[in-house]
């Protein structure tokens, strides 16, 4: 099973429950919201496991009344977006 | 031909100006005439010169270069475009130099102490609202460069003459009942153009930074009267990041900076076709 983590590096700080994130590599400035922002604030304590990313997206802030299929594909979409991105980086 | 030389203090920077054509220095003379020019100045920022470009020119479709330090990083201009090539370059000087400063594409005007910043793109209608708040009592920093401190994080004042083109020249003249602009250079890139004098004031207190406050991007919409519209803060910022031109050069320094302004920032969208209604409505943002 994969892990994920906050890739080394980033600067990221919160503005009204958006990560606003800095990457120095590249010099990319990212704005994210919702679900992913919640998603980040916990992995700054540390890598988490999939299945416990999946469990924390089910139950966040933009998960009311979608279903499991769409919510998995949500998070697969942010994992995937996020890790091209340099925001987490898969173990 | 004739050399005309002047220094001229505006906000952070001083600007050697030399010219062999004497529109233009009547014209920098006339818009400035209210600024510092000092005789001797204990340092220069920006060497300049707008000279007429080779002799032979003067006669047959004549031209004028700018030149910064010698070097002409323009191409020529017809000569009666001379005073706003000097304008357009010494925001060029500016934006390309001052790294000191995180600098955004913006009308910035201040009431009370507090800042506010206006980004927006070429034809919004930014320098024709910025110009009919800064004769409506608001102290004029720029029509078109906010200058944010990195050392300080304020706004830093550089009130240069105010870049108007086509039918704003008329409109702002007759908001403000007259006005002193430059003569009007004809079939530029941008169209028509004058420059309006920097309010008086506003060149006293050009020392003078203040803190932003609120983040409007403006632009004018005919009928509207007036439509401000909040604007989530993480959005502001996100957007402001394309109006900047040094933001990806100061890198984290940058980034670090607009997050300190905008956490403590109100930020909307401003509609506009009405100066009065928008100087109330920006009023109470800063009231």
């Amino acid at each position: 099973m994969r892990r994920f983590t906050v890739a080394p590096g980033l600067i990221v700080r919160e503005l009204d429950g958006v990560k606003v994130v800095y990457d120095g590599r590249s010099g990319d400035t990212h704005f994210i919201a919702g679900a992913g922002a919640v998603l980040l604030g916990r992995l700054a304590d540390g890598a988490m496991a999939e299945a416990d990313i999946a469990r924390h997206w089910s139950a966040g802030p933009d998960s009311a009344g979608a279903g499991p299929d769409s919510l998995a594909a949500e998070l697969e979409e942010f994992l995937t977006g996020a890790v091209e991105a340099g925001i987490l980086r898969a173990l | 031909m004739t050399q005309y030389h002047a220094n001229l203090a505006i906000g952070p920077f001083t600007f050697a100006v030399a010219t062999d054509n004497a529109a233009v220095a009547a014209d920098l003379w006339r818009v400035y005439q209210h600024a510092q020019l000092p005789a001797r100045p204990d340092f220069v920022d920006f060497d300049l010169s707008v000279r007429t470009r080779l002799p032979w020119r003067r006669f047959i479709k004549p031209q004028v270069d700018f030149f910064l330090n010698e070097q002409r990083p323009f191409k020529p201009l017809p000569r009666d475009q001379g005073y706003a090539m000097l304008e357009w370059g010494m925001n060029w000087c500016v934006a390309n130099h001052a790294h000191q400063y995180l600098i955004v594409h913006a009308g910035v005007v201040e009431r009370n102490g507090k800042v506010v910043v206006m980004p927006a793109v070429q034809g919004a209608g930014k320098s024709t609202l910025t110009a009919a708040l800064a004769y409506s009592g608001w102290r004029l920093f720029s029509d078109e460069l906010a200058l944010l401190g990195l050392a300080d994080g304020q706004v830093h004042p550089f009130p240069r003459a105010i870049n108007l083109k086509n039918d704003a020249v008329g409109i702002v003249a007759d908001f403000i009942g007259g006005g002193v602009f430059s003569r009007t250079a004809h079939d530029t890139s941008k169209g028509s153009v004058a420059l309006l004098q920097p309010p008086v004031e506003s060149l006293r207190a050009m020392r003078i930074p203040a803190p932003a406050a609120v983040v409007v991007f403006p632009g004018y919409v005919p009928g509207s009267g007036v439509k401000l519209t909040t604007l989530p803060r993480p959005a502001a910022f996100e957007e402001i990041i394309g109006h900047c031109f040094n933001y990806h050069l100061l890198g984290l320094e940058a980034f670090e900076l607009l997050y300190s302004v905008f956490s403590g920032c109100d930020c909307y969208r401003l509609e506009y076709s009405d100066f009065a209604l928008a100087d109330a409505a920006l009023t109470e943002l800063v009231a």
